[in-house]
């Protein structure tokens, strides 16, 4: 009989659950995707019922859930850190403690009462350990070092822990208040972005900028010692007792005020971003070398919200300090479901891992798109489509694509984690140098000085990167090769958001403003039909690659069914909509010579 | 903190409501014979017929009891939950961390000059057992 373990994750940020079948992973989904709530913290109902339905049991053949976290602990820290504050706390006091004892201190009730029918045992995980596991027990390694970094777990801020067939051994970690994750979100706030959701923008800021303020930082914030551990001046921050992450000390370490949400971006904030962003990626350089040296393995696994940090990433690579890199593409807090099901599997289970592979099986473990009921809704709400033969359809979106048209592309099961990899994405050209722009500002809504990736095919990427691993979660930034960097000289004598003037490559619409790229490099196996697209828009036009950025708007959560992707089409400028074979479009596009004439006769 | 539904369903109505009139009545039952003065019990029985009174007349004027109940209990609990705060924190929090203050005891390492002077912020790891799977601290 078959062993089902359920991993969940829950109460900090990006809830999420994750369903083991005899140690392989059949489901596995953020609560945020259902509940239409970006972030959504609450217990994952929702991805539970899917994770359950996608097996098809119910929660009394689960053999064991495994929780990602200690409360007791987080919550043992949480009271300390009150503590060492006793004049200035009472405010977080007031608002965290009810939530504690309703729900963060009630887990066995809350999962009882959520799945009343379960038998099994319940397990908790220690935070890091669910990272670790996440990234290790997913990676193809028998033997690697693993760095975790985030904001905080129960204690841990940074760890280092060795992993070695199914055991994992924590080694080293850093403790709570003294978090490069919390020194990253600090300098997020004080540029004005969210706090937890928008420290991606920080680091699409930065290379507009000149780490100007870095050694200010080191002088005044932030002690970097040489193994990559920090130690954060405590007197700037607010995060240990208080509402804000930090405090009225911080903008005269600058001389600047604190930016406003709207306000306009000026270089400062980009010196900021990039100072933010060079120290961060030091740190990093340093734990790396750190874990090496540690473990003496050639591989290295990385997980942790700090882990979604792909500059840093880019640069861990290029040092040369391992051979090989596995970053678990939810390294955020979604992913600790995923760990903390696998810690199940390996570590209370005590099996084996045979014949290691990257069990994320390009993270597409959510809700499919089925062209069936695509077709059925958009019948119900009276739209206009075509169905293509499946064997049709990657010549043609190819066709679109190089067109100019803005395609959403819905097919195969939902992404895991933040980055939409060819399932819930949408792509455009990136040879034309207004895509960006375009999908900026006409479609997604967002700031226009936030970069574009693009998707490449996997045995291309080699002709304008150095790129010796696959990158198939998008979690790498790598400069493109010299022979394709143009205008290096305009580029340079301009300054700031003007820089998005220049046409610095063949592909401008996904090189940044400093010639780096976040790329995905797509194998023909995990999503055919995405790689297909590629193909037939490489055959047509020369270029091995497309964009692809998230289905989804600006402060909305990645689309996952199809209403949510053609309500997205509707509101938006995107011109064509793909769900699995079902295609739709805007007036005044023609799909076929036959939706040419459709249109004409309109 | 308070967590008061002023929807929950009719069965939930009834039972609150139920349980309203036999505690009012305990409460008066318990001022009047430690002797307390009149008011008292006069003020909870009258509650607990108020109570009383809907849970029987329930479909005509039970709502109306359960929510005009329901508001009072908000404003009391509202008030009462902040005078627990801040008795707790002022006992369990503000007490014991000035205690600690005087007695120097640091327990984040918020002391950047004497943290600077560190080598390393690193601590060894805890060890991870199956046993400690089962535990949630």
């Amino acid at each position: 009989m078959s062993i089902y373990i359920l991993g969940i994750s829950a109460f900090y940020h990006d809830s999420a659950a994750c369903l083991l079948k005899d140690g392989n992973i059949i489901a596995a989904a953020e609560e945020e995707r259902f509940s239409r709530q970006k972030g959504d913290a609450r217990f994952p109902r929702e991805s539970i019922v899917f994770c359950l339905a996608q097996a098809g049991i119910t929660a009394s053949q689960l053999e064991m859930i495994v929780y990602y976290d200690k409360p007791i602990l987080t919550f043992a820290r949480l009271m300390q850190s009150y503590l060492e504050y006793p004049f200035s706390s009472f405010r977080s006091f007031q608002k965290s403690l009810p939530l504690w004892i309703h729900e963060k201190l009630k887990i066995p009730q809350v999962i009882d009462a959520a799945l009343p029918e379960f038998q099994g045992q319940l397990y908790f995980s220690r935070h890091h350990e669910s990272h670790a596991a996440s990234t290790f027990f997913c990676s193809p390694y028998h033997d690697a070092a693993i760095l975790i970094a985030d904001g905080v777990g129960e204690w841990a801020c940074t760890s280092i822990g060795h992993g070695q067939g199914n055991n994992i051994k924590m080694l080293k970690e850093s403790h709570f208040p003294h978090s490069i994750g919390l020194f990253y979100t600090t300098m997020t706030q004080y540029l004005g972005f969210k706090v937890n959701s928008d420290e991606y923008k920080v680091m699409g800021l930065a290379p507009y900028g000149e780490p100007r303020y870095a050694e200010k930082m080191k002088e005044h914030l932030i002690d970097i010692k040489e193994d990559g551990s920090i130690a954060l001046n405590l007197e700037y921050f607010d995060f240990p007792h208080g509402l804000k992450m930090m405090n009225k000390k911080m903008p005269n370490v600058f001389g600047h005020p604190q930016r406003k949400s709207e306000q306009s971006l000026e270089q400062f904030h980009m010196d900021i971003a990039a100072s933010t962003q060079a120290i961060t990626t030091e740190v990093m350089i340093k734990l790396a070398k750190t874990a090496r040296q540690l473990t003496g393995s050639s591989n290295l696994c990385l997980a942790g919200g700090v882990a979604l940090n792909c500059v840093a990433n880019g640069h861990i690579y290029r040092e040369n300090i391992f051979d090989n890199i596995y970053i678990q593409p939810a390294a955020g807090d979604a992913g600790g479901a995923i760990g903390a099901a696998l810690q199940g599997w390996h570590q209370i289970l005590e099996h084996p891992r045979t014949d290691p592979a990257d069990k994320m099986r390009g993270a597409l473990l959510g809700p499919k798109i089925e062209a069936a009921e695509a077709r059925d809704y958009l019948l119900s709400v009276g739209a206009k489509f075509e169905e293509i033969q499946p064997n049709a359809l990657p010549k043609k979106i190819a066709g679109w694509i190089a067109q100019g048209h803005i395609i959403g592309f819905c097919q195969n099961g939902m992404e895991f984690g933040p980055r939409a990899l060819g399932a819930r994405s949408l792509l455009g050209d990136p040879r034309d140098p207004d895509t960006q722009s375009r999908m900026n500002l006409k479609v997604k809504y967002r700031e226009s000085f936030r970069p574009f990736a693009p998707a490449v095919l996997h045995n291309h990427a080699q002709d304008f990167f150095k790129l010796d691993i696959p990158s198939p979660y998008m979690l790498m930034v790598l400069p493109l090769l010299e022979k394709h960097q143009l205008n290096r000289d305009e580029n340079l004598s301009a300054q700031g958001i003007n820089k998005l003037k220049v046409i610095r490559s063949p592909v401008p619409a996904v090189s940044h403003v400093d010639y780096s790229v976040r790329i995905q490099t797509v194998p023909p196996d995990s999503n055919p039909l995405f790689y297909r697209v590629i193909e037939e828009f490489h055959k047509m036009t020369g270029c091995p690659m497309v964009v692809n950025t998230s289905f989804n708007v600006r402060g909305e959560p990645v689309v996952c069914s199809h209403k949510d992707a053609y309500q997205c089409f509707l509101m938006t400028d995107i011109d064509i909509l793909v769900l699995d074979s079902v295609v739709t479009s805007k007036p005044g596009i023609c799909l076929t010579d036959a939706g040419a004439q459709h249109y004409a006769s309109k | 903190m308070l967590r008061n539904s002023f929807l929950p369903d009719t069965k939930k109505e009834k039972r609150q409501l139920e349980v309203l009139a036999v505690g009012f009545t305990l409460i008066a039952l318990f001022l009047a014979l430690v002797g307390h003065r009149q008011t008292g019990p006069i003020v909870f029985s009258m509650l607990a017929v108020a109570a009383f009174t809907g849970r029987i007349f329930f479909k005509k004027i039970g709502r109306d009891f359960y929510l005009c109940f329901a508001l009072i209990a908000t404003g009391i609990g509202y008030v009462v939950s902040k005078i627990v705060m801040i008795l707790l924190y002022a006992v369990g929090i503000a007490f014991v961390g000035c205690l600690l203050k005087l007695l120097k005891i640091d327990l984040l390492e918020k002391n950047w000059s004497q943290c600077k002077t560190k080598p390393t912020m690193f601590k060894t790891a805890p060890e991870t057992t199956k046993e400690s799977f089962e535990r949630l601290s």
